[in-house]
């Protein structure tokens, strides 16, 4: 993640599809203020770090420190007055391999479910073999049906552990 | 687009526009390259894939579509 605080703020602020002035209006400050935070002139109130990080969904920890909490998040399922929509959600596939090496990918829920609804057929991901029996259809249901969270993990013979996580 | 390409002796950093690498010209070419890798495409379905990609782009600023970073220090970033 990025280096600074406001730069992380305007990252995820975008990546939420909001405006500087929605994040104003949202935490009763000026878009002044979210411009200044954004550029570094200044710091968010600590009063407002709780509702800051809910808005741009990450922990404040997350927010602070830069190091996202992708395992932190165990499986849960929400009711249905608290998902989101599909098309709002993110699909991450984060493969550690055993040589150190390391992949994100970041699907949004809304094209994996256009893939799958289009009959697309995949082989297994970049030649990984623990991706190659995991059912993306199956995935897709369980996040209808309210799941998010670390949704998948799986370690390969050869010592890669891959997980899949909704958020 | 960006591209960022970053390892020991090389530093890339790549900005496309993502309009011209994303259309109907393209489809064909991409679903015709799809198939080298194993994934079975058609043009239509492609174009609707690259409309939604597109869809989701406009919405969601900032998005990192694949981030690598090798145990040799490089790094390879894509963000649309």
């Amino acid at each position: 993640m990025e280096a600074t605080l406001g730069r992380r703020i305007a990252i995820l602020r975008k990546e939420k599809g909001l405006k500087q002035e929605d994040l104003a209006n949202a935490l009763d400050v000026s878009p002044q203020a979210v411009s200044k935070w954004e550029n570094d002139q200044t710091c968010p109130d600590i009063s407002l770090l709780p509702k800051l990080a809910e808005l741009l969904g990450v922990s404040v920890d997350e927010l602070l420190s830069g190091k996202k909490e992708e395992m932190a998040q165990t499986a849960k399922v929400l009711p249905p007055e608290e998902r989101k929509d599909l098309k709002d959600m993110m699909l991450r596939i984060v493969v550690d391999s055993a040589d150190g090496d390391k992949v994100r990918v970041n699907l949004p829920m809304a094209l994996v479910q256009v893939a799958l609804d289009m009959g697309m057929e995949m082989p297994q991901v970049s030649g990984n073999a623990a991706l190659k029996n995991i059912d993306l259809g199956q995935i897709v249901e369980l996040v209808r049906q309210g799941a998010i969270g670390n949704l998948v993990e799986v370690e390969s013979a050869d010592g890669d552990i891959v997980r899949i996580f909704v958020e | 687009m960006k591209i960022i390409v970053k390892g020991t002796d090389h530093n890339i950093r790549l900005g496309l526009p993502t309009g011209l690498l994303l259309n109907r010209v393209s489809a064909h070419a991409i679903s015709k390259e799809a198939k080298k890798y194993g994934v079975t495409l058609t043009y239509s379905q492609t174009v609707k894939l690259i409309k939604a990609i597109n869809a989701y782009r406009r919405a969601h600023k900032e998005w990192i579509l694949a981030e690598v970073s090798c145990a040799d220090g490089e790094y390879v970033l894509v963000k649309l």
